[in-house]
């Protein structure tokens, strides 16, 4: 192989370096099941190409839950076809602004903070009040 | 400009949920290579915090590290940070000039004595008692020294505020000097880059404001988060300089390959930024991604190191094969890389002191 060849095929093989976020991602896994520790696992620094986050997704895969989150720009979450695995992509300008695998029973940008909830029920009740108010005008 | 709720309180005003900030901190996070696990205290202390008012002050500069901050984002996620500042001076970009404009960097020191933070574009010319750049009759020099009295911490974006940049090079007329000469101790970041990179603007603003602190600093003043490796160490075309494939000219058979751009004077090895990774547009592409060799705009005195396109003088191959595997990984290049990096740095430029004398 020409060094040319040798260097381009350097650029390009990039399998093991997925398989090794594959056993990190089991470990973390095995130890969630253990003893509950939830981890995250950010995509953003490492040197991941198309081709590596294709091949990742195509073996974690999709399980049973898929969300999609539109909080400052577009957010995608899904399980993958292993339980408490969990693929979360945010984002922002059209390009991906933060990639993680969750490993956690339900990533926390899914929830609802229970601080939002009394703004919640204030507008609520002013929805309800509006409501009213307009039956009684038409009566 | 409501100073006294915190940040979730206004974002819950205007019907947005604390998802938002959940978002921010994965990106920031994600941005400075924080553990994940540290975005859930960067959310909870961004909604905490009340808006930081934020003081700009452009110098002798060209207005390129502002076109950077503000042109670079979208309306979406990495905007944020605009809601979360209160920019309460900036000369190029308020609505008002003059007078009022003074009056309003008076009144925002004022209401906000000992936390405000002072950002700088561009250095200071300090020669014959800095007359060469003045704003509204006030030398930049008196101007600084005014502002930073009751300031919280100074952030120096761009090369000309962290070194002196392009107005202090050769044979500087105007005595232009970089920030940090200035400062009278206050606490310093530098963010260099001709321009800088926005998202190491934001990130770094976004630390401060949700830790109250300084993010961990390299030798220069620079977060180690942004200006932790060289681009040579994070470079795609690594691997091409490892096995000794260079491009000879921009347009002959191996700059069509996209093999190394070493003998084409790029400064990738010596210059410490996050360009490779983060690059530019929204993620389009960087310069070595474009075909030409990193000029090293990040480090000090990048306008008098000798020429653009001379190669840098350390021998090839001297940083090479120990490093070939540890290329292929990236994220693995580490404390070797870096190291070599800077020994390599330290050669060029002693021999860059030599040629002046
Ligand atoms: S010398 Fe420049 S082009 Fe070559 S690998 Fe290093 S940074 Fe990339």
């Amino acid at each position: 192989m020409s060094l040319a060849c040798e260097a381009k095929q350097m650029l390009e093989d990039d399998g093991a370096f997925v398989d090794a976020l594959l056993w990190e991602t089991h470990a973390r896994l095995a130890h969630f099941a253990e003893t509950g520790e939830i981890a995250s696992i950010d995509l953003g620094g490492l040197p991941m190409s198309g081709r590596d986050r294709e091949a990742l997704d195509s073996i974690l895969g999709r399980g049973e839950v898929s969300a999609a989150v539109e909080v400052a720009g577009r957010s995608e979450v899904w399980e993958t076809g292993f339980s408490s695995v969990w693929r979360v992509r945010h984002f922002g300008d059209g390009t991906i602004a933060a990639d993680l695998i969750e490993i956690t029973s339900c990533p926390s940008i899914l929830a609802a903070d229970r601080r939002d909830a009394d703004n919640a029920a204030r507008r609520l009740a002013e929805a309800l009040e509006a409501k009213l108010g307009n039956a009684e005008t038409l009566a | 400009m409501r100073h006294d709720e915190t940040l979730a309180a206004e974002m819950q005003r205007r019907g947005v949920s604390r998802r938002a900030f959940l978002k921010y901190a994965s990106y920031v996070a994600s941005l400075m290579a924080l553990p994940p696990s540290a975005a859930e205290a960067l959310a909870e202390g961004l909604a905490a915090a009340r808006r930081q008012s934020v003081i700009w002050l452009s110098f002798q500069e060209c207005t390129g590290c502002t076109e950077s901050i503000t042109r670079s984002h979208s309306p979406t996620l990495e905007n944020l940070m605009f809601d979360f500042i209160s920019l309460d001076y900036h000369h190029t970009l308020m609505a008002v000039s003059g007078q009022a404009a003074e009056q309003a960097r008076l009144e925002a020191m004022a209401a906000n004595k000992g936390k405000y933070i002072v950002v700088v574009d561009g250095s200071v010319p300090t020669k014959d008692g800095g007359v060469y750049s003045t704003i509204a009759g006030i030398s930049n020099l008196k101007m600084l020294e005014e502002t930073l009295r009751d300031a919280f911490a100074v952030v120096a974006v761009g090369s000309c505020a962290c070194f002196g940049g392009i107005p202090a090079a050769k044979p500087n007329p105007t005595g232009a000097v970089a920030i940090s000469e200035l400062a009278g101790g206050k606490p310093l970041i530098n963010i260099s880059g001709c321009p800088p990179i926005p998202e190491a603007m934001t990130g770094v603003l976004s630390y401060v404001l949700s830790f109250g602190k300084l993010p961990e600093l390299d030798h220069l003043g620079r977060p180690k988060a942004f200006f932790g490796e060289t681009i040579h160490d994070r470079c795609y075309r690594r691997p091409y300089y490892e096995r000794g494939l260079f491009a000879d000219g921009f347009d002959d058979h191996g700059a069509r390959q996209g093999y190394c751009l070493y003998k084409l004077g790029c400064k990738g090895p010596v210059t410490y930024n996050a360009c490779a990774t983060l690059k530019w547009n929204g993620g389009v592409s960087f310069p070595i991604q474009s075909g030409h060799g990193c000029l090293g705009c990040s480090e000090p005195d990048f306008w008098d190191q000798g020429g653009f396109y001379r190669p840098l003088p350390t021998p090839l191959g001297a940083m090479g094969p120990a490093l070939a595997g540890a290329a292929v990984a990236g994220a693995a290049l580490g404390v070797g890389a870096a190291l070599a990096a800077r020994s390599h740095q330290k050669t060029y430029l002693a021999a860059s002191e030599k040629e002046k004398d």
